[in-house]
């Protein structure tokens, strides 16, 4: 492109210009025609004008009995309402007591003018105050045993294994198979494990529009009278929550979690790998040979002297890009032919991490094309293209920040927060165009690096946290890195622009919230809470057994009265739900409980001198609703610095009770929630003292002049210096 | 996913459109259809060649970018139709990418037209026109520089004998039109005579595809490059063109036929369409 481009200067221009002239200039019909290009560049042109004109003669012609059913349907809406728009910026694990102590250091000038002019306040979190817990909380007005999402995992009580509590997608029934191939009779099901209604969709019946962006647990995307893209719980292309990989020329063990190896073959110049990608919807997988995956190949040709590599993915559409050391490439589209002309369409960023001695490549996990969706993503489908189209390519995976990547040390602290900050800074684009689209409404956009990088750099804010052990460069803690510090800055100078654009669009008529789902705090010791279960007598392995392995492997079900799976539930074995359950309901069940709550409330880590356990929840008392009996049976709340173990997490037995947490996973919120409360400013002052999320959509609802339903559990607030329309 | 309806519609279209394709070429063979054949061979070649040679010129990267501005902002009027400010905004977008679209692809279209044009001009020669027929009656016209001497004008075969023909003479136009009742198959010369000096023109007689030139005429080289196939006419003479009005060639193709030049344009979108997506090059 650039010799094309420096061939059109100058005096070469000047002659190309005075040939085309004499072209022009000759009169015979044949010259009216310059080939393809011209032909496609007439016709697209053409095309697009004529699709213009379609449109806007139908917008035209519909526009006055759109306007007069908007109006009326408005005027039942707006009759009562106290705003024109909400905007609501979620900031997701953004927290309170960080916040006042940077605002009172003179760090957050826009939050403190929030603060200072409105209100601001904690906001409690649900129990557990966990993210798709705590937005669902948010957009349906109830207690999660009215909206049924508990955790990020539901145990399925039949087979002791782990299923995402938000969404089930599930592949065709019935397939008819022709030789090498399997193809499905019928479309991919994906069904919502999320009840409730999202107070959005009461504002759309009511005429009201709303733009929403990346509110956890809203995938699949529901319809409704507005757009939204969906965030947290969205899979990959292989149908995980993110699945990295690793290309190599060195041997290496396997991840245990997040990430996969793939080994890189030299071939001379040349270095050969591939990108894994989902199983082949088409094969026609056998005993001899399983499920088959399918792959995109790439080659890596490393250039040392100028510390780049060129990068040349696909086998028969190349897409080639050079990526210097230590730098990401922009997205990159992929195809994964599976048969029959069927494609399934991703996007993905490769970052060189290391040219010498081995070469390494790593790739994110494969997103799913918001250009080109495979599956649903938005609402309407065609928003998450019209966002490709417009600010080109974004993650599209809920947790698009690669936490796992970190953990394993495959990226370091630079390269991840690079790619926090590359999705954060796509969020902000979406969030401002959603802003210019939605002058009267509701406009909400939640930001997920706030969580991401307070999950991974919490280890700096601590004095002696067992992740930071040891590194010489951290020998005092002012030494220490300004990661969060810094986070919470560029949250307060993005408030500064939405507030700046807020006013600058509607002077005064647009109510606008901060809000976070919870707050943060210190992960240095793991409890394994499962571990601590079998030394009790409260769960059993197999004979000769002294630790179990992942998803409760060796676990004597006959003999185990309570387990643990995910971050704070604890289920008892009971009959006629587990499938070896041994503990009766009734009488039984709740002598269980009481004892189990009894024993384990102020649990001490006497090695860390800390509080582990610092609440137990019975569910039955903490959750109303048609769910509660998906729920766990007690809830546990961990003390301040404590969390559940990873290997508890993951339903495994070990020797240990207690552990260090040297990973760089620093920081949780999955503890006691009296001490993690959210975050609360808004521009306007609101009378309530004590306020929760639950509270939200009622108080939302009554904004826009609707009457909040029954149902809800949440109280709405007295928002005062509202000006009117 | 693919259902069994899908797979099966898919299989008989496919079925259709192959048995049309096979029955086509074999009916183009059969019969020596070179024109036809010609210019879809000439389409793909010049499809593929332009593509090549386009993706190579242009700014990939800004154009697909422009088009993606295009189809963004028309999403965005059905998507946010009611908010009229929106809608207006992403009209302005519409026309703007646009805008951007046309000027990105007129720098290469700037290097793309000059080989093309040339191509074409001399593709014309053969695909234009047919042969006048053998025995069927056709067309001369001369075009002489002084309008007062057009009764002295001749028209004469080869061996230097009168032409058998009805004339008109056109006083206000300088020009003389002779109706010749029919020539034998073969490349024919007429002289065109005026004052001792002859002309000649080359007429071709015949059935099929030949290299014609409807005009001889005096002007400089780049326009008979452009118009005509044939030397100049000198410049002591008095006649300063003489052109056949050879009838022009239609191409049928599913008994709907048209110009090549038409079918050139159709043929060859398609098979830039065709490589563009092969090649992964943004038109």
């Amino acid at each position: 492109m650039m010799r094309a481009r420096a061939f059109l200067t100058g005096q070469r221009r000047m002659l190309l210009a005075a040939l085309l002239l004499a072209v022009i200039f000759t009169p015979a019909h044949a010259h009216a025609y310059a080939g393809p290009g011209a032909g496609f560049a007439v016709l697209s042109s053409f095309w697009t004008l004529f699709v213009a004109f379609v449109y806007s003669a139908y917008a035209l012609l519909t526009w006055p009995f759109r306007t007069m059913l908007r109006l009326l349907r408005r005027r039942k809406a707006f009759a009562k309402a106290q705003i024109r728009r909400a905007v609501i910026l979620g900031f997701d694990g953004m927290d309170p007591g960080l916040s006042a102590r940077y605002m009172d250091e003179g760090k957050l000038p826009n939050l403190a003018r929030l603060r200072d002019t409105g209100t601001f306040r904690n906001l409690r979190t649900t129990n557990p105050p966990i993210s798709p817990v705590a937005w669902s909380t948010f957009m349906t007005g109830v207690n999660p045993g009215k909206h049924n999402i508990y955790d990020f995992l539901a145990v399925d009580r039949r087979s002791y294994l782990p299923f995402l509590s938000s969404a089930e997608i599930k592949g065709p029934k019935r397939r008819i198979h022709l030789g090498k191939y399997s193809i499905p009779l019928g479309k991919t099901e994906i069904k919502r494990m999320r009840r409730g209604t999202p107070f959005w969709h009461w504002l759309g019946k009511a005429g009201i529009f709303s733009s929403i962006i990346r509110v956890p647990v809203t995938f699949p995307p529901e319809k409704f009278p507005g757009v939204l893209l969906s965030g947290m719980c969205v899979p990959d292309l292989k149908g995980s929550q993110g699945t990295f990989c690793l290309c190599s020329t060195a041997a290496g063990g396997a991840f245990r979690e997040g990430g996969t190896r793939v080994p890189m073959a030299r071939a001379g110049a040349k270095l050969h790998s591939y990108i894994p990608g989902p199983e082949n919807p088409l094969a026609n997988p056998s005993a001899e040979s399983p499920a088959e995956e399918l792959r995109v190949p790439f080659e890596v040709v490393v250039n040392a002297a100028q510390n780049a590599a060129k990068i040349t993915v696909g086998s028969s559409r190349k897409e080639s890009f050079t990526i210097k050391l230590g730098e990401y490439s922009d997205w990159i589209p992929i195809e994964f032919k599976a048969g029959l002309g069927l494609n399934a369409h991703g996007i993905c960023r490769f970052y060189l991490k290391q040219l010498a001695p081995e070469v390494e490549v790593y790739v994110t996990p494969v997103n799913i094309d918001p250009a080109k969706p495979d599956l649903p993503i938005s609402h309407p489908i065609t928003y998450s293209v019209y966002l490709a189209k417009m600010f080109g390519a974004f993650a599209t995976l809920g947790l698009a920040e690669d936490t796992w990547a970190l953990n394993e040390e495959v990226l370091d602290d630079d390269a991840f927060l690079a790619q926090c900050y590359g999705n954060h800074e796509a969020r902000e684009r979406q969030l401002f165009d959603a802003l210019e689209k939605t002058p009267e409404g509701l406009c909400t956009c939640v930001f997920d690096s706030t969580d991401r990088v307070q999950h991974m750099f919490w280890r700096y804010l601590e004095k002696d946290h067992p992740a930071t052990r040891g590194l010489p460069q951290y020998a005092t803690h002012s030494d220490k890195p300004l990661v969060i510090e810094n986070l919470y800055r560029r949250v307060d100078e993005l408030v500064g622009r939405v507030m700046a654009k807020v006013d600058k669009q509607q002077n005064g008529k647009t109510l606008v919230m901060v809000i976070s789902d919870h707050g943060f705090q210190n992960f240095a010791r793991g409890f394994n809470l499962n571990a601590w279960l079998h030394q009790n007598g409260y769960l059993t392995l197999l004979p000769g057994k002294s630790e179990s392995g992942d998803w409760f492997e060796d676990v004597d079900w006959s003999c185990t009265r309570a387990y643990t799976m995910g971050l704070n539930g604890l289920f008892l074995n009971m009959q006629g739900r587990e499938r070896q359950g041994i503990v009766a309901p009734g009488a039984e069940a709740e002598a269980l409980k009481v004892e189990l709550t009894a024993k384990l409330s102020g649990l001490a880590d006497t090695e860390a001198g800390r509080i582990a356990i610092s609440g137990v929840w019975d569910t039955d008392d903490a959750y109303v609703g048609p769910y509660v009996e998906n729920a766990p049976d007690l809830l546990i709340g961990y003390g301040d610095g404590v969390r559940a173990s990873w290997d508890s997490v993951m339903g495994k037995v070990t020797s240990a009770i207690f552990e260090d947490n040297t990973k760089a996973w620093s920081g949780d919120h999955c503890v006691d929630p009296r001490l993690v409360p959210g975050v609360l400013f808004c521009n306007r002052t609101i009378a309530e003292e004590n306020l929760a999320i639950v509270d939200v959509a009622p108080t939302m609802l009554k904004l826009f002049g609707l009457e909040p339903p029954s149902y809800y559990d949440g109280k709405a607030w007295t928002v005062a210096g509202i000006a009117n329309k | 996913m693919p259902t069994v309806l899908h797979l099966a519609l898919a299989s008989y279209t496919a079925g259709i459109v192959a048995n049309t394709m096979v029955n086509s070429a074999t009916s183009i063979v059969t019969n020596n259809d070179w024109p036809l054949i010609v210019t879809l061979a000439a389409s793909v070649i010049v499809g593929f060649g332009m593509v090549v040679l386009f993706g190579y010129a242009s700014n990939q990267r800004a154009i697909k970018r422009a088009k993606a501005q295009i189809q963004g902002n028309l999403l965005a009027v059905r998507l946010f139709q009611d908010q009229i400010s929106a809608v207006l905004k992403s009209y302005v977008g519409i026309l703007t990418s646009l805008g951007r679209y046309l000027r990105l692809s007129f720098a290469p279209l700037l290097i793309v037209i000059v080989p093309l044009t040339l191509l074409i001009t001399q593709m014309d020669r053969y695909l234009g026109n047919t042969p006048i027929s053998p025995g069927k009656p056709f067309l001369v016209k001369a075009h002489v520089s002084n309008a007062d001497t057009l009764s002295d004008v001749a028209l004469q075969d080869s061996t230097g004998l009168a032409v058998p023909a009805q004339v008109v003479r056109v006083p206000a136009e300088s020009e003389v039109i002779w109706r010749v009742d029919g020539l034998p198959p073969g490349e024919q010369t007429l002289n065109v005579v005026f004052g001792g000096i002859s002309v000649s023109k080359n007429i071709v007689v015949g059935n099929g595809m030949a290299r014609l030139s409807s005009i001889r005429m005096r002007q400089p080289l780049w326009k008979r490059w452009m118009e005509s196939g044939e030397p100049a006419i000198e410049t002591g003479a008095a006649v300063e063109s003489i052109e056949v009005l050879y009838p022009p060639r239609d191409i049928a193709i599913f008994g709907f036929g048209m110009g090549w030049l038409l079918w050139f344009f159709v043929f060859s979108i398609i098979a830039g369409f065709i490589f563009k997506s092969l090649l992964g090059i943004e038109i």
